[in-house]
């Protein structure tokens, strides 16, 4: 591709601690001028783990803009590949890179304030997705912008996608995308550690697609198999210490607790949602523009004032007490957790008050689970292909033996308020023989 | 407000041991997908995968209160409902309309109540193509436009006369 930056007229630039510069079209930065995507400077992209890792201060709003920038990394590169064959003309790649740059701009116009501790709450049954979904739609001073290309840009974001949109889509939400492509790093970076590095210029660049039997492959080459290996293994080793974190996790528990009795009563919470088949149908996008981190801290300085203790536990005024905290690779992890939690109830002790768990499976790649629902072996369809030597197309997952190898992980937590800590220790040095 | 979509699933799951279909993972993913056609809002993410579209998010949910002994898992491709948590969220409407969903999907589209595993692909990845085609508002929704892009998932893993035949007999029941 020859330089997009000239062809699409992207001369505004923000500078950015990850990528450099970050480069906008007139269009774009009307997009991110508008107070609805400026709301995002006020949506914290790693809510409270910044009470583990206190630099993790950045926003959903410099993540999009990322997002943004590796989405375009990962299209030239898949276009610029010797071995892509994607037949598009030049103006049909200038289209399809400004609307998946729009898609990616846009792919979290639609979080709630703290992200999906509330979403659960105030979006349910629907989500953060579809919320953007109707902002694309509804919103006139993004719709506007969009203008024709609303409609694809939805296309690109929606779960259910023409198949002409396969290529972008997997860019913006697949398993090996501009998201998770961005947020790695950028978390990494911000909390100060390492877990979420990758090789992000090789990367970038690791990727082609070809259509066989009218299916679109996305593959890589052979000889870069470990950039995506270290990338899922990068993400892994992320999601275990970063926002699976057990005092993130804690915290968490604390908020959904704390919104499970407040939230409800909050008017500017109220956004005067309606849906059907799945869809918003009303939402009050000036309100929705007002809420944000800053507007729930507001509300947990209030109840903290007036002596709530779990609002004071959000003001970083104490913390849940971690009384078991283990993984599937332990034996007998699954009983205990459960006979821990019968004993605790037995014990009088109250869900969700006096004691809370947590429970999370992880596994290295999505794509290991294809084969959920049928005994066939049979490729999923967002499978990522390496391309051997000889040309040919092999299913990653059999292909490396690091990524066949792995097998989901289950983390198994129970929490206590600090009353009830020592006589649930008790209860778990009891049940497993030692404490955790 | 608790979670709804794990009351919807609830719900399903009740409601499809009782109208005795096998509650497998493919009858249970497809049955959950064909739910927003006939109106409930079901909020679960569905990707076109590997057999038709797949929502990684039910299976989590299944695993779930497999793991509290809600179900009981019948070898590693279904279950069997225990005992289902209380749905005080659910309205009647819209528990009505999941009833609705599974009489019609298995009484009159598909006509029995162990469908196979293709009928149950098919089905499902044909729904997915006329959902695609009417939310990107691009082109008409076409018999000829719904196998192409069923087609462009499945390659020529099914023969078009029968693909053919699942597109006419779900507009037939299909209400939008």
């Amino acid at each position: 591709m020859r330089d997009w930056r000239q062809d699409l007229n992207a001369n505004r630039k923000i500078r950015d601690p990850l990528h450099g510069y970050v480069y906008l079209t007139e269009e774009e930065r009307r997009i991110v001028d508008t107070p609805i995507f400026q709301r995002l400077r006020r949506v914290g992209q790693l809510a409270l783990t910044k009470y583990v890792y206190p630099a993790a201060e950045h926003s959903r709003f410099v993540h999009s803009l990322g997002a943004m920038h590796c989405a375009t990394q990962l299209f030239t590169g898949i276009i610029g590949n010797p071995d892509s064959d994607i037949p598009l003309d030049h103006v049909d790649k200038l289209t399809n890179l400004k609307r998946l740059r729009y898609a990616a701009l846009l792919h979290d116009i639609g979080h709630v304030a703290f992200s999906h501790a509330a979403e659960d709450m105030i979006l349910t049954p629907l989500k953060h997705e579809h919320l953007g979904r109707y902002i694309i739609q509804n919103h006139a001073p993004i719709a506007e912008v969009l203008d024709e290309h609303a409609p694809p840009v939805i296309g690109i974001l929606s779960d259910q996608f023409l198949a002409k949109y396969q290529l972008l889509h997997q860019i913006i939400s697949g398993h090996l995308d501009a998201d998770r492509a961005d947020y790695l790093m950028r978390d990494s970076y911000a909390c100060g550690v390492k877990y979420g590095e990758y090789d992000v210029a090789r990367y970038m660049q690791a990727f082609g697609a070809t259509r066989q039997d009218g299916i679109l492959k996305l593959f890589v080459n052979e000889r870069d198999v470990f950039v995506v290996e270290a990338f899922l293994m990068a993400r892994y080793h992320y999601n275990m210490q970063v926002p699976y974190h057990r005092t993130r996790t804690g915290y968490d528990l604390v908020l959904k607790r704390f919104f499970r009795e407040f939230l409800p009563t909050w008017e500017d919470a109220q956004l005067d949602l309606d849906w059907a088949n799945g869809v918003f149908t009303r939402v009050d996008l000036e309100k929705f523009e007002w809420f944000d981190d800053y507007t729930i801290f507001g509300h947990i300085k209030q109840e903290a004032r007036a002596g709530n203790p779990w609002a004071k536990m959000l003001l970083r005024g104490g913390h849940l007490c971690p009384v078991y905290d283990t993984t599937s690779t332990v034996n007998g992890a699954e009983e205990a957790y459960k006979a821990v939690l019968e004993q605790l109830r037995a014990a009088g002790l109250r869900k969700d008050e006096d004691f809370f768990h947590w429970m999370k499976t992880e596994q290295v790649s999505k794509l290991a689970a294809s084969d959920d629902e049928g005994n066939e072996f049979r490729l999923n369809q967002e499978t990522i292909y390496v391309r051997t030597k000889d040309a040919g197309l092999v299913d990653i997952m059999s292909y490396s033996t690091i990524l066949s190898a792995l097998r989901p992980v289950t983390i198994y937590r129970i929490y206590t308020t600090e009353t009830h800590r020592l006589m649930a220790e008790e209860l778990v040095r009891k049940t497993c023989g030692k404490t955790y | 407000m608790a979670d709804l979509n794990r009351q919807i699933v609830c719900e399903l799951l009740d409601v499809m041991q009782e109208h005795g279909v096998e509650l497998t993972k493919i009858n249970i993913q497809k049955t959950a997908y064909f739910l927003t056609a006939w109106g409930v809002s079901l909020g679960l993410r569905f990707r076109p995968y590997t057999y038709g579209p797949y929502s990684g998010e039910l299976s989590r949910c299944l695993e779930d209160l497999a793991f509290w002994d809600n179900l009981a898992k019948k070898g590693d491709k279904a279950y069997e409902v225990l005992e289902l948590p209380e749905r005080p969220d659910l309205r009647l409407d819209e528990k009505a309309r999941i009833s609705a969903c599974v009489t019609a999907l298995y009484d009159a589209i598909l006509g029995k109540k162990a469908p196979s595993f293709d009928e149950m692909e098919v089905y499902g990845t044909v729904l997915y193509c006329r959902n695609a085609l009417k939310a990107a508002a691009e082109e008409d929704v076409t018999e000829d436009a719904i196998l192409k892009q069923f087609k462009a998932w499945k390659g020529d893993a099914y023969p078009d006369a029968k693909v053919r035949a699942a597109i006419q007999n779900l507009e037939r029941h299909l209400v939008a």
